[in-house]
């Protein structure tokens, strides 16, 4: 009796302590910047739990209403407490489902609505302004449109630098040296890429967040400081102190009518999906034909000859061959498949920005024509394959499936990626990629883009009307005017439009290969068909 | 039984190996070729040669000594001898598709179907197999000239039936290994798997039960 009642009692404890365990995991969740979201961009989401959870997943779920795939991002928990990952913001997205997953139970789940404050226009942060500054600046784009000024404290300044997608601009008095070293990162890679920041009440020296940022503040009442395509404009005084008209602040946070700026935007650089052939992508094809029938051949003489030179233990040698066929399959199929890339269209468009060594890369992955089992196609597998950034995150592209989601799973480490859209048979993915190997301490883009064009194979300069490659006649390397771009460039015309567009009066060096250390592949292979475009700035080929 | 084993298999090695092996690797090579080692061609064709030499098999091209030699040779009961010659004809069909294993796991790894579906695969070929077999053993007691007609008639109206009634499409062997590799539907593959053991042990029944017919009358 003793005993079954100590049993008893166990049982009990188990069974109660079960559901406090259980209530024991909160999340916060945070969408946007207050709530604000613009559409056709990326808007952070903020997931803060309240402990570590060991072999736990947390997954934000983009459940879309009309199109056929849906979104998981999957993050791994342990030794997270705060995620921020970014959605991009559709129109047929509505609510988020963010759920909490410890070995495969589900633990939490709750929603987060991504319109409940959307806002098409420029959305400006502001951190602690008075409110007639903030009042200046809505009117910056009166009559044609308002802007609209979102109050924050310093911690809600992304990590992400995909996060500022949506950020018209940013205006505060100088912080000092408070923000994280991923905000500072962030942040620079946003001015970089067109951002304009407003700086108050600049400190002096070490103190001030210019010179956190890289730059020696002058002690002038107004200053600009460019940082690649952006920069800041700095003021002596505080905002307090500001005469500022609404025109000021229009040319101040270089605000243009929605969504006409000029600054970097994931969704309006990039071309939407297209399904232009991979330059290159016959070539792969035909050599891993070759190789396959390389294979085969082998393999079949193989089997002629143990059949007509082998008299005596004939099936010994039969089964020798065949597990020696077997062992090798394994490598053979792996090179085979790294050459082949289950015959996806891959297309990759980069953005080098210097100042933050950094690349911005658009991923576009397709398989092309989904298989339907009626027709014969040699064109692409129907079985998908699985889409790699580094070795930390991956998901499976597949043609046609009855589960309509898209899983991309990342590592413990931090990158900084975003599955932008997918659908049957194709994903679509940004994110900013480290350019490290190229970029040495105090090396500037006149140094980045010497280094760039020894390196590479496959440059042309285009200075917005003509082309130029490397000609080896001239003496000194010289460049050569073309009639034509390049083969690889010519079905590029949309995004070489938004090249000019970014940056008016800049010379690009563009080129084809791959950049970054980390890595984009496609199932056994690498992707090294990227074509990027970096500014090339005068003095570069002196 | 394992003695008719060996005898067939023997026989196998003796007569038939170069003829089957060389058919296999040309074929193959050739439809990987062209295909690109395409899973749903490669794997159709893998099944008609595998099912053209159960068919051999069944119809005892290679045998030192057919079933009425047994019958008279040793005691073994009918039926233990017809599922020896099965059995034989199922150790010859696997070392064919052990050979083609490699070429298979290539295919895999560069197309991405799965192991499961592979297995599916080559679960049905085998099982045919033994189907086909049994047909040619249903001939056996015919005689050596009417043989070939009475299993080519068995095996088309099999492939022709399954292929064009929708309800018993599943138990049409090409049709089930294309479905199992391209479909997004599964059927449950352990019962169709179960109906063709099935199958192929009702075509050994018929087997003993037209020889023993056939054996009264003599």
């Amino acid at each position: 009796m003793k005993k079954i009642s100590s049993i008893t009692v166990l049982i009990m404890i188990v069974l109660l302590s079960k559901p406090t365990f259980s209530a024991e995991v909160n999340l916060k969740t945070r969408v946007g910047f207050n709530g604000y979201t613009v559409p056709g961009t990326l808007a952070p989401v903020l997931i803060e739990i309240n402990r570590a959870i060991t072999n736990g997943r947390l997954e934000i779920v983009s459940p879309s209403e009309t199109a056929s795939y849906s979104i998981i991002d999957s993050f791994s928990t342990t030794n997270l407490k705060r995620i921020e990952a970014s959605v991009f913001v559709t129109e047929d997205i509505n609510d988020l489902k963010i759920r909490l997953i410890s070995n495969k139970h589900t633990l939490l789940e709750t929603g987060l609505n991504l319109k409940a404050k959307i806002f098409p226009g420029n959305l400006i942060l502001a951190v602690k302004i008075p409110s007639i500054t903030q009042q200046m600046i809505e009117k910056a784009l009166l009559p044609s449109e308002p802007t609209l000024v979102v109050p924050i404290e310093i911690p809600d300044l992304p990590g992400v630098a995909l996060n500022y997608d949506g950020v018209g601009g940013l205006v505060l008095s100088d912080p000092g040296p408070v923000l994280k070293p991923l905000q500072i990162q962030a942040l620079k890679t946003w001015l970089a890429g067109g951002g304009r920041m407003a700086l108050g009440a600049i400190r002096s020296g070490q103190d001030s967040l210019l010179s956190i940022l890289g730059i020696s503040p002058e002690l002038m009442e107004r200053s600009f400081y460019p940082i690649g395509f952006g920069g800041i404009t700095a003021f002596r005084s505080g905002f307090n102190d500001l005469k500022q008209s609404p025109s000021d602040w229009q040319e101040v946070l270089d605000l243009r009518p929605y969504p006409n700026n000029s600054r970097l935007m994931s969704s309006r650089f990039f071309p939407d999906f297209r399904y232009a052939t991979t330059p290159g992508s016959a070539e792969l094809s035909s050599r891993a034909v070759s190789y396959l029938a390389m294979i085969l051949i082998l393999w079949a003489v193989s089997g002629l000859l143990i059949t007509v030179t082998v008299k005596h233990n004939r099936l010994f040698f039969l089964i020798c061959a065949a597990l020696l066929w077997l062992g090798a399959a394994f490598p053979i199929g792996n090179w085979l498949g790294g050459i082949w890339n289950r015959g996806a269209e891959i297309h990759c468009r980069n953005l080098v920005l210097p100042e933050t060594g950094s690349i911005l890369v658009d991923v576009k992955i397709w398989f092309k024509q989904s298989y339907s089992g009626k027709t014969i196609n040699f064109k692409s597998s129907p079985w998908g394959g699985k889409v790699l950034i580094g070795e930390a995150e991956g998901g499976i592209v597949k043609p046609e499936s009855q589960i309509k989601t898209f899983t991309w799973l990342r590592g413990p480490s931090k990158t900084e990626t975003v599955v932008k859209s997918v659908g049957p048979g194709w994903v679509n993915l940004n994110g900013y990629l480290p350019l490290k190997s190229y970029l040495t301490k105090g090396m500037d883009r006149i140094g980045l883009a010497r280094k760039l064009v020894e390196s590479e194979s496959e440059v042309v300069i285009w200075d917005g009307k003509d082309f130029y490659q490397r000609s080896f006649r001239q003496v000194g390397n010289g460049w050569e005017k073309k009639e034509q771009p390049p083969e690889w460039l010519r079905a590029e015309t949309e995004w070489l439009t938004n090249l000019k567009r970014l940056s008016t009066g800049t010379v690009w060096l563009i080129g084809r290969g791959s950049l970054s250390e980390v890595k984009i592949g496609l199932e056994k292979g690498i992707f090294t068909g990227e074509i990027w475009a970096a500014p090339f700035p005068e003095g570069a080929m002196e | 039984m394992i003695a008719v084993m060996i005898s067939e298999i023997t026989g196998w090695l003796k007569n038939e190996f170069r003829l089957t092996i060389t058919v296999m690797v040309i074929v193959i090579s050739l439809v990987g070729t062209i295909s690109f080692m395409r899973p749903e061609f490669c794997m159709e064709t893998l099944a008609l040669i595998i099912t053209w030499v159960a068919i051999k098999a069944g119809e005892e091209e290679w045998s030192e000594f057919s079933l009425r030699e047994w019958d008279k040779r040793t005691n073994c009961s009918l039926m233990n001898l017809i599922i020896g010659k099965a059995w034989a004809a199922l150790v010859i069909c696997s070392i064919h598709v052990l050979f083609a294993m490699g070429i298979l796991v290539i295919m895999l790894i560069l197309w991405g179907f799965n192991w499961l579906q592979l297995v599916n695969a080559v679960l049905t070929i085998l099982t045919t197999a033994m189907i086909v077999t049994g047909f040619g053993l249903c001939g056996a007691y015919l005689g050596k000239e009417e043989v070939n007609h009475f299993t080519g008639f068995m095996t088309a109206f099999w492939i022709i039936v399954t292929g064009f009634v929708p309800f018993l499409r599943l138990l049409n062997p090409f049709y089930f290994i294309w479905n199992s590799l391209v479909s997004q539907v599964r059927p449950s593959t352990f019962l169709i798997h179960f109906v063709y053991l099935g199958l192929a042990f009702l075509t050994y029944w018929l087997a003993a039960y037209f020889y023993r017919k056939e054996t009264c009358y003599v």
